[in-house]
């Protein structure tokens, strides 16, 4: 779609609805059914120039009436208009055999004659097509479901076929004759499950184009699909809001879809109920598609588990291994996401058995592996992965996590040499270079690293982090009243981080701020409560403040959190000698 | 003045209104407010909004780009804009316009001027005739409804020998590729071939007019760091001259233009070199024109290609690494149902996705092409005994060598081989 595409959009108003369902019911009173007809006459200049009605109707024998009387309704307002095409799907249950319901067909299709010859000689651009779906009976044989298809498109009324529980047309049938199926997987014959199986194609569809178009916006509603019912003349904005049997209060409503409309869940849910349809409409290609795409989007969501879901659904219906490469390596990353390590590993192993490329995989095991600790095997994986030279893997990752997973097997200088060959430098590249830097000792070359991690504009959130280890740095080099400005900052870009405290509290030691260090300590404390060593230090700042009694006390706290504190049992130990010897002076 | 400028694709979803956008651009240009709209099948819009618009907008003229096959959608919308402002004045324009005759008006009541040639200037023309009153006089580059009931044609409009002088769309901000998902543009126009189905030749000369070297990197650089980098190129011969062709590659590579381009060429104009370039620049897909695979059919088109020629050039593009579309063409002079076959087996022997654009189309017969000026000569036998004025004859025909049932045969038979289910991209 183009800036102009959705220009027009927006000039044009408001969604103009593209579907509209019709649930007609036996033993309506012919006034009240006028009333109904008005109703949907009125809606019928809002909807898109192209446009589809279907007529659901809960009794076989009224259908091809019911039908007749929504037709004369778009006819007379077609027959005012310049540009619309108003394609009409009555719903139409076949017997046995068609041959005494023909001529009822053929009254139906008598309706859309005006227009077909005003369309062929003014080439008008208003048209109506009546495109029946026809629902034969279980025992109809697939030669009379043919001649019946054959009846109505040489009528130029291309038909579509519902069935239950399976289509006994073959799928290749299906395809050279250009039909189309509907498979309901039940044996109930109800309306309602014709509307569910009409919306959920729909959403279908939609899916399918907005994927194809690689549009970002796969969980945008439909509301171009609408539904009213006969009954009270129940508008419903969209399938979701039908099934929940929540309808509008009026048409003028549908600008502004109630807010607890929860269309991912609808959209996923309707495109997994299609198996039946893919298979019976030979499909299956534009279903993986679907899955694959909607698995995706919803990742992006951080809806793993569905993701997952609708990713096994892709790789199942792939037909290539290419695509089933495809489909395992999302579920892999769905489960890494999920921090389902084992079933991410497994999953991009048996991927990377389908992929002729297997640098991604060999990557993204890494990750796996990385997320596991297991640095060892995280740095084989990504190691391979640089082997193949695998222009699908984005080399400066793959590049920094090899770095990282020497940093955590504090091999510094081997992550060095990772870090030099990034070509993208960024302020985690420069961070995490500082990493190794202090790490070996090298603080004044570390300090310049988290400057320049700093000058690149790092994320909100690894900006505590960074002044954090310059404040480390400064505390090496013993630049105290430096480190006490750094970390000051580190606690303003992050008041949550207790290693922050700590180190803050240690430099006012080392600069005899007594009373600031006890403060910043407390505060670790109370991220930490855990924490002996900051019970420690307060001890020791108390001790140097000459609080004896209180130092005491925090040791012991310190000690029974952690008994192995030496230095705080010899403090106590100390302090008591001195206490003593005060107390016998 | 106030112009509306739409471009109507009934068929296919909206795209870059490439050719509105040089007319934009030209009014612009001279003062003019202009507004370019792109109308595809799937923009969602009601005539009871669409006319709330043009009533709120109010322009002075509504310009639509049109095709045959769009011709009445396009008059519908025309009765659209008349009903909601009857005084707005209604243009249509296009290479397959500059052919009509005369009585198309006729059976086109809510349009006002057929536009005959290159829209760029032919629009100033008629933006003067409306300010200084004269519409009721000759026109030039336009027909139009006399008084006394028949058709002016105004004096032709030649085109600028420099392109050029045609300001940019993109330049002069009537296109914006900011919020476009991929960009067409079109740094030439004509062609020197004289292929019988195609009306190129006739519309824009044989002498191809391009954009000069630097105009086309300033517009590629332009579309590029400010949309999305997917440039679809819309010349009938990207690369007519390798000189050329290489400079505007080598461009865009030395500035490093994160560009992914798709091209079409015809299959002789390649070259390993030109391919490994191409590539480097950000070129993904080469479209081809193959038309037929059987010698029984391909040289009696006038298009002077083999089919081993295309089919190295695949082979040479997929080396490379490169994506390829195949354009083909079925019912064609000479062509029986076992030829059209061999086309489709070609297709897929040469490993080209049967998809897209490499789904093949009927052959349509519109105005300016050879095949329409004598269709008996070519063995072309119309399935109407008449056609509307503004209609030629399509797809709406059967050959000598091919009936309407082989024809739906043939067109079965590509959709089955295909992935998509047969959409064509490019007409």
């Amino acid at each position: 779609m183009t800036t102009f595409d959705k220009a027009a959009n927006v000039l044009f108003g408001a969604a103009s609805p593209e579907t509209v369902i019709v649930r007609l019911y036996s033993g309506t009173e012919p006034e009240e059914r006028r009333d109904f007809l008005a109703q949907l006459s009125s809606i019928l200049p809002y909807l898109n120039w192209r446009a589809h009605i279907y007529v659901v109707h809960d009794n076989p024998a009224d259908q091809i009436d019911g039908s007749s009387e929504v037709i004369q309704i778009v006819a007379q307002y077609l027959a005012g208009q310049k540009l619309s095409t108003v394609y009409v799907h009555p719903c139409i249950h076949m017997q046995s055999s068609e041959q005494s319901e023909t001529h009822e067909w053929e009254r139906l299709l008598n309706l859309m004659q005006p227009f077909q010859r005003e369309a062929y000689d003014q080439q008008s651009e208003v048209r109506m097509l009546i495109l029946p779906i026809i629902e034969p009976e279980s025992t109809t044989s697939i030669e009379t479901i043919l001649t019946a298809a054959e009846f109505f498109r040489s009528r130029l009324a291309k038909p579509s076929f519902y069935f239950h529980e399976k289509s006994p047309l073959d799928p290749v049938t299906v395809l050279q004759r250009d039909l189309r199926v509907y498979v309901y997987p039940s044996p109930d014959m109800i309306a309602e499950g014709t509307i569910t199986q009409l919306c959920m194609n729909h959403i279908f569809e939609g899916i399918l184009e907005r994927v194809e178009e690689d549009r970002p916006d796969l969980f945008g509603h439909c509301r171009r699909h609408i539904i009213i019912d006969e009954k009270d003349t129940a508008f419903f904005a969209c399938f979701s809001q039908w099934e929940k049997a929540r309808p509008l209060e009026s048409f003028q409503q549908l600008e502004e879809l109630p807010e607890d409309v929860d269309c991912v869940s609808c959209i996923s849910r309707s495109c997994l109920s299609m198996e039946e349809n893919l298979e019976a409409n030979a499909k299956t290609e534009e279903g993986r598609q679907v899955h694959l795409g909607l698995g995706i989007a919803l990742s992006q969501k951080h809806l793993h588990k569905d993701a997952i879901t609708h990713a096994r659904k892709a790789f199942e219906l792939s037909t290539n291994d290419a695509d089933r490469a495809v489909a395992l390596l999302h579920k892999g990353l769905c489960h890494l996401s999920l921090r389902e390590l084992a079933l991410a590993d497994e999953t991009l192993r048996e991927g990377s058995t389908f992929a002729i490329d297997q640098g991604l995989f060999s990557y993204h095991r890494g990750t796996v592996q990385f997320a596991r600790n297991n640095y060892m095997a995280a740095i084989k994986r990504f190691e391979e992965a640089l082997a193949t030279e695998s222009t699908q893997v984005p080399k400066d990752d793959l590049l920094f996590n090899l770095a990282l997973s020497y940093i955590n097997l504090e091999e510094f200088s081997r992550a060095r040499s990772h870090f030099a060959l990034i070509e993208q430098m960024s302020a985690p590249v420069h961070f995490y270079h500082g990493i190794c830097d202090l790490g070996e000792g090298m603080v004044a070359l570390a300090l310049n690293r988290f400057n320049e991690a700093l000058n690149m504009g790092p994320a909100p959130d690894d900006l505590s982090r960074i002044h954090f280890y310059r404040g480390t740095c400064l505390k090496e080099l013993n630049r105290y009243d430096e480190a006490i400005v750094e970390l000051g900052r580190a606690v303003e870009a992050d008041s949550q981080d207790y290693m922050n405290y700590n180190l803050l509290g240690f430099c006012f030691y080392q600069v005899k701020k007594h009373e600031e260090a006890i403060e910043v300590f407390h505060k670790a404390i109370e991220i930490n409560p855990g924490s002996a060593i900051d019970y420690a230090s307060i001890g020791s700042n108390l001790r140097e403040l000459g609080r004896l009694e209180d130092a005491i006390a925090m040791y012991k706290m310190a000690i029974s959190i952690d008994p192995t504190l030496d230095f705080a049992m010899e403090n106590i130990a100390r302090l008591n000698e001195i206490i003593e010897k005060r107390s016998a002076e | 003045m106030r112009v509306l400028l739409i471009d109507f694709n009934p068929f296919m979803v909206a795209a870059t209104p490439i050719s509105l956008g040089y007319l934009g651009a030209s009014l612009k240009g001279h003062g003019h407010e202009i507004k370019v709209l792109s109308i595809g099948s799937t923009t969602n819009f009601s005539p009871t909004a669409f006319k709330g618009f043009i009533r709120e907008y109010s322009p002075d003229i509504v310009g639509f780009g049109t095709y045959q096959r769009s011709i009445f959608h396009i008059n519908a919308m025309a009765s659209l804009v008349k009903e909601a402002t009857p005084e707005t004045f209604i243009v249509l324009g296009g290479p397959q316009i500059t052919f009509l005759p005369d009585d198309s008006l006729s059976v086109l009541p809510a349009v006002d001027f057929l536009c005959r040639g290159e829209g760029e200037l032919i629009t100033l023309a008629v933006v003067d005739a409306i300010l200084s009153g004269q519409t009721e006089l000759p026109v030039p580059g336009i027909t139009s409804r006399n008084p006394e009931g028949g058709y002016f044609t105004g004096s032709p409009v030649p085109p600028p020998k420099n392109l050029d002088e045609y300001p940019s769309p993109w330049l002069e901000g009537v296109l914006d590729p900011a919020d476009m998902d991929e960009s067409i543009m079109l740094t030439s126009r004509g062609c020197p071939h004289v292929c019988a189905f195609c009306y190129t030749p006739a519309a824009f000369g044989r002498k191809i007019r391009a954009h000069s070297v630097e105009r086309v990197i300033e517009e590629i650089a332009f579309v590029a760091n400010r949309g999305s980098g997917r440039l679809w190129f819309a010349d009938p011969n990207f690369s007519f001259s390798e000189t050329r062709v290489v400079e505007i590659l080598e461009g865009i590579a030395r500035r490093d233009l994160k560009v992914d381009m798709w091209i079409e060429t015809r299959a002789d104009m390649l070259n390993k070199d030109l391919i490994s370039l191409m590539k480097r620049a950000g070129v993904n897909v080469i479209a081809m024109g193959l038309e037929s695979a059987s010698e029984n059919v391909y040289t009696h088109l006038k298009k002077n290609l083999d089919p081993d020629r295309i089919r190295q050039a695949v082979e040479m593009a997929f080396d490379s690494g490169l994506d390829v579309e195949l354009f083909s063409q079925y019912a064609l002079p000479h062509e029986r149902f076992e030829d059209a076959m061999q086309t489709l087996n070609f297709v897929k022997a040469s490993g080209v996705k049967i998809r897209g654009n490499s789904n093949a189309q009927q052959m349509q017969i519109y105005y300016g092409s050879e095949i329409a000026a004598d269709p008996a000569k070519f063995g072309i036998k119309p399935l109407r005994d008449s056609f509307q004025p503004c209609m030629a004859i399509g797809t709406e025909f059967e050959t000598e060598w091919m009936s309407k049932d082989e024809i739906d045969r043939i067109k079965a038979a590509w959709k089955i081989e295909s992935l998509d289910g047969g959409k064509r991209v490019v007409a």
